[in-house]
């Protein structure tokens, strides 16, 4: 099977940006860095959807925030985006929560930053207990893991349905999708490299080698035309 | 394309990420009680009964306002037998043990602001409007010849006399109706002698054992320990 050619685009919803190379790293539980090659400017600060595609079809991934945008030759920018959670998980929260569950902590977290709480799979049920936050969202997420000792599960972030879902198994619902062997090109320390496909991102339930696994970190670099994959470990 | 610069404000970020309590819960801080909770419960690790509310300062005892009250907060004492909540206005230390959320203790009171009168070797519990002291089998005073037992010794004695007392007041009975014959009238005048004469002596004891265990004890408002 040809690997046909993948695509990256910035959508504004003014206009479209076409990224003539372009890389990205995404990680569970952390906002998706991206560095793309473009024929023009990009205002700092705008917000942008980041899409991936091939046989022109195109897959929204997620929203970035621009930071930076350079002139490095004739009609080639250099663009810095990070994704739009960045800001959300940055948020100072202070408060204390008397008396509540993994869940209702859960759901006064997400309030404070504007997002919805949705709980995927089995509800879990959880001693009630007293918190005290004194930093930002990302730390208070931090601590209630560390609080109500959360092992594999997960915490998402989704900016097209404002949403903070809970992953209990610290995947994706579905079922897992078989990495095609047509599209490897080696396996190294940390996972494999293969070719580029926008639908193996973090989170996402896998089979590779006959095993189930979630993916945990994709990085992707048109230049080299290669997917790094690594997978989560099991705890 | 460049690799990112990994600044120290990143970095700060990444260390965070590995370890969540240094966003503040590593730190021991001075706060103000604002709030004492009273009334009798039993302390349990979700609901603290011995707690207070308080407010966060700086180094500098100033407010810090970063932070709102927090509250309840879980005293810490110097001893399970100990129950002395400060009061409001009271500088006290606060810290997050395993520098974790919901780990919120008050661990010690500090006597800013206080007027004090420390002595060396001496454990003084001084203007509290009220002391109680309770003790649920011996509260001892003193030692050597000075020791002085409250509990359960003098309530032996005491019962020993109400059996005794009981005793007599069974033979007077008898005594006052005359008896069935002249032998157990005389019987039961000598039993009450003899039963006379031992209560005598335990309120002889009794009477002892108070003399010594008051003679060092002064109570009430009017005595200035500070003095001696």
């Amino acid at each position: 099977m040809k690997h046909p050619h993948v695509f990256c685009q910035l959508d504004t919803l003014d206009r479209i940006y076409t990224a003539k190379e372009y890389e990205l790293h995404q990680e569970r539980q952390r906002p998706t860095l991206g560095y793309f090659e473009l024929e023009e400017p990009i205002a700092k600060d705008s917000l942008v959807i980041l899409e991936l595609g091939y046989l022109n079809k195109a897959y929204r991934i997620t929203v970035l925030k621009v930071t930076s945008c350079s002139q490095v030759g004739q009609n080639t920018y250099d663009v810095v985006a990070i994704e739009a959670t960045r800001s959300l998980l940055d948020a100072a929260y202070v408060d204390q929560l008397v008396g509540v569950t993994l869940e209702s902590s859960l759901k006064r977290i997400s309030r404070h930053i504007g997002l919805k709480l949705k709980v995927q799979g089995v509800r879990t049920t959880t001693k009630t207990k007293t918190l005290w936050f004194l930093d930002s969202i990302r730390n208070a997420l931090d601590q209630v893991w560390l609080v109500f000792e959360l092992k594999q599960a997960r915490w998402m972030i989704n900016l097209f349905t404002s949403e903070l879902v809970f992953l209990p198994l610290g995947k994706l619902e579905g079922d897992p999708l078989e990495i095609p062997m047509d599209y490897f090109k080696r396996e190294t320390a940390g996972g494999i490299e293969m070719e580029i496909v926008p639908l193996l991102k973090p989170y996402a339930p896998v089979i590779w080698r006959g095993e189930e696994k979630i993916v945990d970190v994709s990085r992707i670099n048109s230049k080299t035309g290669t997917q790094f994959i690594s997978f989560a470990e099991a705890e | 394309m460049r690799l990112p610069q990994l600044t120290l404000f990143k970095l700060k970020k990444l260390i965070l990420r590995l370890f969540p309590g240094l966003a503040g819960y590593h730190v021991i801080r001075y706060a103000k009680v604002t709030k004492v909770y009273e009334g009798s419960a039993r302390d349990m690790v979700g609901a603290p009964a011995m707690a207070v509310d308080l407010q966060f300062l700086k180094h500098d005892f100033s407010k810090d306002n970063r932070f709102p009250e927090f509250g309840p907060i879980r005293l810490a004492g110097s001893s399970e037998f100990v129950q002395a909540p400060p009061s409001v206005g009271t500088f006290v230390l606060i810290h997050f043990p395993y520098w974790m959320s919901n780990t919120a203790t008050v661990l010690a009171v500090l006597y800013l602001d206080r007027l004090v009168h420390p002595e060396e070797k001496s454990y003084q519990i001084r203007d509290a409007e009220k002391v109680k002291i309770s003790a649920k089998s011996e509260l001892i005073l003193g030692e050597g010849d000075d020791r002085a037992v409250l509990g359960l010794e003098l309530k032996g004695k005491l019962e020993t006399l109400i059996d005794k007392v009981s005793y007599l007041a069974d033979q007077v009975v008898i005594l006052g109706s005359g008896g069935t014959s002249c032998g157990a009238t005389l019987n039961s005048a000598t039993a009450v002698q003899t039963t006379i004469n031992l209560i005598k002596n335990d309120f002889i004891i009794i009477k002892t054992t108070l003399d010594e265990t008051l003679s060092n004890i002064k109570i009430g408002l009017e005595c200035d320990v500070s003095s001696t």
